[in-house]
């Protein structure tokens, strides 16, 4: 049966080819970016991909994804490399540059003037955007007089009472869970690393466990979970409460406590067009005038300092990476999921049967 | 579709097919080469990846598919919850596949359409219309403190009800259809002869339309079963913790944890309980019907 793939496989590169040739007959450069789908590659397209292709000449196709490592992997393994950028956020980051799936950055292309600080710098990837894991609540369902400021009020079911979502995945709960029994938002991970860490969190999680009707696996869903009245408070990514508040529902966001997630974008290995995709990022995320536009489009925002020259400040204090907001989250450290998630993933499962 | 059971009636089919002249065998040669390169040959890789640990070949994937822990209450979970739903979609398909085979076929072409006409509809936007209906805020809890019943809304979503309301909805066309097109072959002239000799409506039904449609229930019962058995979009997002599939736990071993063998192992035990399941029914509905049909016969 091993020759049978092989034959198989060989047959692929040979179709493959083929296809390679008449690409490269026809002269036109061009790269592929995989991406998820939806109004963040509709934004991408309208204020980096055409104007890019105008100026340069260079075809930029996005290819949609919802599970990009695992298909980085598939074709690392068959060695039949389809995209030159993919989205290396969470877990993607550590784990494809430790197998070596992806080509360095070249920081004198890609950030040459030395804007972005360390945590979009890395070696093997740019962090694109930031966006955050913030608490929604629906103003209209708070107990009369009482203000909602974080983690602590969303495990006080006594005192704010009503369903409550969280997202079906022990990163991040973990931290939240932390933060709620009196661990500062800077000392999570020193806590979750220390042996007694992963108990503590989940003795927490333990108490609004009978709190949480529902536990969301896809974005939009604890933004229809608040908007239909079915939960009173939910994690939520910034963009989507926000896209809430322009429908005008009586919905808040909580920054404090929140968890700042990057959205990184790595050269795979292999990939046919790695300058071309080096020059492809330097004018998208790293340019401060088209970086404020996206940031204007969806709250999610840049590391480039520079655009906050150019926002309004009403325009800032909505952003993930604006100085006030960036002052009281955590960043996701995903260096440590990538370590742990296996593990832990496997006891989440288990405590939620429970 | 009907590769699942031989109708213990129909001992011709058996005949035919020992007959058939090997020269037609090429008529298979299409599905039988798509299959060997869509079906056979990934599922021999991903059992090729289910056994592979970090030195040669390990059963640790399956020690931790098949040990102790979540994910073996999870898999028996599964199938408790297909073997429901496949049982629930033939109690509720049958009587509505009986009213549509009665009726003079003139009238069955347009009730089949609206049988079918779900079929059309995302299984994803069916979901969501359950997310409506039955929410805090939904359509029946609205209904139910606007007529006084309830004082407050009454937790629907998120509950195994919930999943089976909306699992049974989305498989129920498919139940209805396996089983009609058995009933449609039954030979009305027999209950017609049960009455003449004066046995009751009812008695004719138990005794001859029963039987003869036995196996395209049974046939129902497995298709749906094998389907329900795969979903995962519609237990995750109206039903609670407990509904976890194991197809959601593949999915986060393949995507999320990257562990590709221990996401193949799960993928193989359920591949061979679910063909142990439909082969314990095939052969206990074998072994009932063969008594009752060589009584009946007598």
């Amino acid at each position: 049966m091993k020759k049978l793939l092989w034959s198989l496989s060989v047959g692929a590169a040979i179709v493959g080819g083929a296809g390679d040739a008449a690409l490269a007959q026809s002269g036109n450069k061009s790269i592929t970016i995989a991406n998820y789908g939806g109004a963040w590659a509709e934004t991408l397209n309208r204020i980096c991909i055409e104007p890019f292709t105008k100026e340069t000449g260079i075809t930029v196709t996005q290819a949609a994804t919802e599970d990009s490592l695992a298909q980085i992997r598939v074709q690392q393994t068959t060695k039949n490399i389809l995209w030159d950028i993919a989205p290396t956020e969470r877990s993607g980051l550590p784990v494809s540059s430790k197998n070596g799936w992806l080509e360095p950055i070249d920081w004198s292309v890609v950030d040459p003037e030395n804007k972005l600080p360390p945590v979009a710098r890395k070696q093997y990837a740019i962090g694109a955007i930031a966006y955050s894991t913030t608490i929604g609540v629906r103003t209209d369902k708070l107990p009369e007089g009482k203000s909602f400021g974080g983690w602590k009020d969303f495990w006080d079911v006594k005192t704010f009472p009503g369903p409550r979502t969280l997202r079906n995945s022990p990163a991040e709960n973990l931290e939240f869970a932390l933060i709620a029994d009196g661990v500062k938002p800077s000392e999570v991970y020193n806590v979750l690393r220390s042996p007694e860490g992963v108990d503590r969190a989940f003795r927490k999680l333990d108490e609004i466990k009978p709190a949480i009707t529902v536990w969301w696996t896809s974005g939009q869903q604890p933004v229809q979970l608040l908007a239909s009245g079915e939960v009173f408070y939910a994690t939520a990514f910034n963009g989507r409460i926000q896209q809430l508040q322009k429908d005008k529902l009586p919905v808040r966001i909580i920054w404090n406590g929140g968890s700042l997630d990057v959205s990184y974008y790595s050269i795979v290995k292999g990939a046919r067009n790695v300058a071309d995709a080096q020059k492809f990022m330097n004018y998208c995320w790293n340019t401060p005038t088209r970086l404020a536009e996206i940031a204007r489009a969806m709250p999610y925002s840049s590391f480039n300092p520079d655009i906050y020259k150019i926002l309004s400040a009403d325009e800032a204090k909505e952003l993930p990476t604006s100085p006030a907001n960036l002052d009281v989250q955590f960043a996701l450290d995903s260096e440590y999921w990538a370590e742990n998630l296996p593990r832990i993933q496997k006891r989440w499962e288990a405590w939620r049967l429970q | 579709m009907s590769d699942g059971v031989a109708m213990p009636h129909d001992g011709k089919g058996a005949a035919r097919g020992r007959r058939a002249p090997l020269s037609s065998l090429w008529l298979l040669a299409p599905a039988a080469v798509l299959f060997l390169f869509v079906f056979i040959l990934p599922v021999g890789e991903v059992a090729l990846w289910s056994v592979q640990g970090e030195a040669g070949l390990s059963a640790e994937n399956y020690e931790a598919a098949l040990g102790a822990g979540p994910y073996r209450t999870i898999l028996f979970g599964t199938l408790q919850l297909s073997f429901g739903v496949a049982c629930a979609c033939i109690l509720v398909g049958y009587p509505a596949a009986y009213f549509l085979a009665s009726r003079p076929p003139r009238n069955r072409t347009l009730l089949l359409l609206l049988i079918l006409t779900p079929l059309w509809v995302s299984v994803l936007v069916r979901t969501f219309g359950w997310i409506v209906v039955l929410g805090r805020e939904g359509l029946v809890n609205s209904m139910l403190i606007g007529i006084g019943a309830v004082d407050g809304p009454l937790q629907m979503l998120y509950t195994r009800g919930a999943v089976y309301i909306a699992m049974v909805q989305v498989l129920l066309p498919v139940a209805i259809l396996v089983m009609f097109s058995t009933m449609t072959t039954i030979n009305r002239s027999l209950l017609m002869a049960s009455r003449i000799l004066g046995a009751s409506p009812w008695r004719g039904f138990v005794h001859i339309f029963l039987p003869l449609s036995a196996g395209g229930a049974v046939n129902a019962w497995m298709l749906t079963f094998v389907l329900a058995l795969g979903f995962f979009i519609t237990p995750a997002l109206v039903g609670g913790p407990k509904e976890t599939m194991i197809a959601n736990l593949i999915a986060t071993q393949i995507t999320l944890t990257l562990d590709w063998g221990l996401g193949s192992a799960l993928g193989v035990v359920l591949l061979i309980a679910g063909f142990a399941v439909v082969g314990a029914i095939a052969l206990l509905f074998r072994r009932v019907t063969g008594l009752s049909g060589h009584g009946g016969s007598r």
